[in-house]
């Protein structure tokens, strides 16, 4: 139509995401986007298999979590670039590994993205029944929260991900002031944990049974290196803000643990939709309700937020290579985000939260979760014998391997086990749904991809290939 | 009606508001620019560990 | 020497035709349990609305404290035995079990062996040239 001409790259630099994050935002990232799972959804450990299930399924998945950020601090400090755990799989053990792993991260997020935009409606909810208003419909809420977020999303990754620092920061200090409140050093004044403690409901078989949700605790903290091209110092700020992040986690859900089973049986705790919010109530404060309904919205927007970052940057990334159509792989000339994927994945969140299924949805979204760290123990092995240490140069090595390795591929396993317990077919569906996906793209996507140019990284051939 | 009704239709029209606002965006952009220039980013963006000369190999 | 592979350009409606294919795969893998839950819930809760009825706070053998706390939030013995008497079932089934393991583990020989001979095709392309 017009005659103008488009601007081209001819006599440009090649265009890029926009490089301004620091170790702050990489903690924000990773922390925000699980921290909601201390506010609710871990409580489904407890009804797994008792209270003192729950703990040891915190600290359990919390030693899958320590392996998980070990070894992605090594590859990812590494392989510094958007895509994360998507980019290792295409260097370190090839093609469709690497698209089913992107497929992961992208399902994982959405997926989680979706049931935080709808723990916000059931939040508001709640809310505006205690302000007398019993019929309130959350849809149009649901909705705003990923369009919203996704628009900040759009328009540049610093302001996005320096808001989800400020409300990680403030849920996690509402955690903090929960804990102080309960007056945590005195037994039996407000903490009842001598009449509430049971013994194992269902014995040890519930206690591998709760690991499945024991998940909840700690799911997508290895979603900082997703921000790889994004930060100023890759090498230093992924494993600064991976391995903080874990220990934060580690702290706030023993003190989530601690205050809630110190209040609530068992019963009620297992199947509550609020948990930390029903805690407040008990206490019989409104400053600290207030608190807790304020904090817990916090922590699901943060998340969504961080989902939406991190599932974008995966599918942005596979665009790129081709694995999905190259229409993805595009950057805003002005923003500098992938801002076809963001704006792709809106629609599809949405469908997600509306679907009604949000135990298959979640479900989903941790077994997708439990699939990437089964590809982290092949992937770290492979990595150190292809390329040993001293062979390139890596931002951060870590200790005891392969102990770490093996030790995830363990706890996995049990984790299959413990989830085949509670939702055998929703696994086999999900594997199903994989390996058709897996067909697919041998047969009919991966003509469309460039051989030589996916690996990118000037390091020198692999040993044994 | 309801404070929250209204609520609820604002909460609508702002997400439509909003949505539409990255669709027009994304149209311009699709219109003012090359797709070559657009997917023009490279894996690793301009990092030096993946792109330039590495620390401990910049002497060799 | 190997010829450098060209892949051919993909056009705009074949774009879009794949796009949709990952989705449709997506919402028929989340549909598809429901076929086998339906029916087990809907039993379920109708056994439990029975035994509820009759409930104490003895016979659901919940102590001073408990006690104490379920009155707090507001649950009486009849709506708290609702929460306490739903357990889970923990029986397993072996072939099941084997099959889900085999599946998974297939699954991932699957992966590993495919993605192997493309990245030999890759780095082949890649060092080769060099």
């Amino acid at each position: 139509m017009t005659a103008r001409s488009k601007i081209t790259t001819a006599g440009k630099k090649p265009i890029a995401l926009l490089k301004v994050l620091n170790p702050f935002h990489v903690w924000g990232l990773g922390v925000g986007i699980v921290l909601v799972g201390e506010f609710m959804g871990w409580n489904f450990t407890v009804d797994k298999g008792g209270a003192y299930a729950s703990l040891i399924a915190c600290w359990v998945i919390g030693l899958l979590y320590t392996c998980v950020a070990m070894i992605d601090s090594e590859v990812s400090s590494t392989v510094a670039a958007a895509g994360g755990q998507y980019t290792q799989a295409k260097h370190i053990v090839g093609p469709l590994m690497a698209f089913n792993v992107g497929l992961y991260l992208v399902m994982a997020y959405t997926m989680l993205c979706a049931a935080d935009a709808l723990v916000v409606g059931d939040l508001l909810r709640s809310g505006a029944k205690v302000m007398g208003f019993a019929h309130l419909d959350p849809k149009p809420f649901v909705v705003l929260v990923v369009v919203f977020l996704s628009w900040l999303n759009y328009r540049g990754v610093f302001v996005t991900l320096t808001l989800n620092l400020v409300m990680t920061l403030l849920a996690f200090i509402s955690l903090l002031v929960l804990f102080v409140a309960v007056d945590p050093w005195q037994q039996g004044v407000v903490l009842q944990h001598q009449g509430l403690l049971t013994d194992l409901p269902y014995g040890w078989i519930g206690v591998i049974a709760s690991l499945q949700f024991g998940i909840w605790y700690y799911l997508g903290i290895e979603g900082t290196c997703q921000a790889a091209e994004e930060v100023r110092s890759a090498g230093r700020a992924i494993p600064l803000g991976t391995m903080g992040g874990m220990m934060t986690l580690l702290v706030a859900a023993t003190i989530t643990w601690f205050v809630a089973t110190g209040l609530l049986p068992w019963q009620y705790l297992g199947q509550a939709y609020t948990p930390m919010y029903d805690a407040a109530t008990l206490l019989g404060s409104a400053q600290l309700q207030l608190l807790m309904f304020v904090a817990t919205a916090f922590a699901a927007i943060a998340s969504a937020n961080g989902c939406i970052n991190d599932a974008s940057r995966a599918w942005f990334s596979m665009g790129r290579d081709r694995y999905l159509p190259e229409f993805f792989g595009a950057i805003h000339p002005k923003y500098r985000t992938p801002y076809r994927s963001i704006l792709f994945l809106v629609p599809i969140a949405v469908s997600f939260a509306f679907t009604g299924l949000l135990d298959q949805v979640i479900t989903f979204s941790i077994l997708s979760g439990l699939l990437g760290y089964t590809f982290m123990t092949f992937n770290m092995m492979k990595f150190r014998r292809m390329w040993p240490l001293g062979s390139i140069h890596r931002g951060y090595v870590h200790p005891f391997h392969p102990l770490p390795a093996l030790t995830l591929l363990a706890l996995c396993c049990l984790t299959y086990f413990a989830t085949f317990l509670g939702y055998g077919a929703t696994l086999l569906s999900v594997m199903s749904f994989y390996i058709l996906a897996s067909l697919w793209f041998v047969l009919r996507r991966y003509p469309y991809v460039r051989r030589a140019e996916q690996f990118s990284m000037p390091w020198p051939r692999p040993r044994g290939y | 009606m309801s404070l929250w009704n209204i609520l609820g239709y604002v909460a609508w029209s702002l997400a439509a508001i909003l949505l539409a606002w990255m669709l027009v965006d994304a149209l311009l952009v699709s219109s003012q620019y090359d797709e070559e220039y657009l997917m023009s980013s490279r894996e690793g963006g301009e990092s030096p560990a993946v792109h330039g000369v590495l620390p401990e190999e910049g002497g060799a | 020497m190997k010829r450098h592979y060209v892949p051919p350009k993909q056009g705009m409606l074949g774009q879009i035709v794949d796009t949709a294919m990952v989705l449709v795969l997506v919402y028929v893998s989340l549909m598809l349990p429901l076929l086998f839950k339906a029916a087990a819930k809907v039993e379920n809760a109708a056994v439990r609305a029975v035994d509820a009825a009759q409930a104490t706070w003895e016979s659901l053998g919940q102590n001073a404290i408990q006690q104490e706390q379920w009155i707090k939030l507001g649950y009486g013995p009849e709506k708290a035995a609702i929460l306490i008497n739903n357990r889970f079932d923990y029986t397993i089934d072996p072939v099941m079990l084997v099959v889900t393991f085999a599946v998974i583990i297939g699954y991932f020989i699957f992966l590993l062996k495919v993605s192997d001979q493309q990245y030999r095709e890759v780095i082949a392309e890649k060092f080769d040239h060099e």
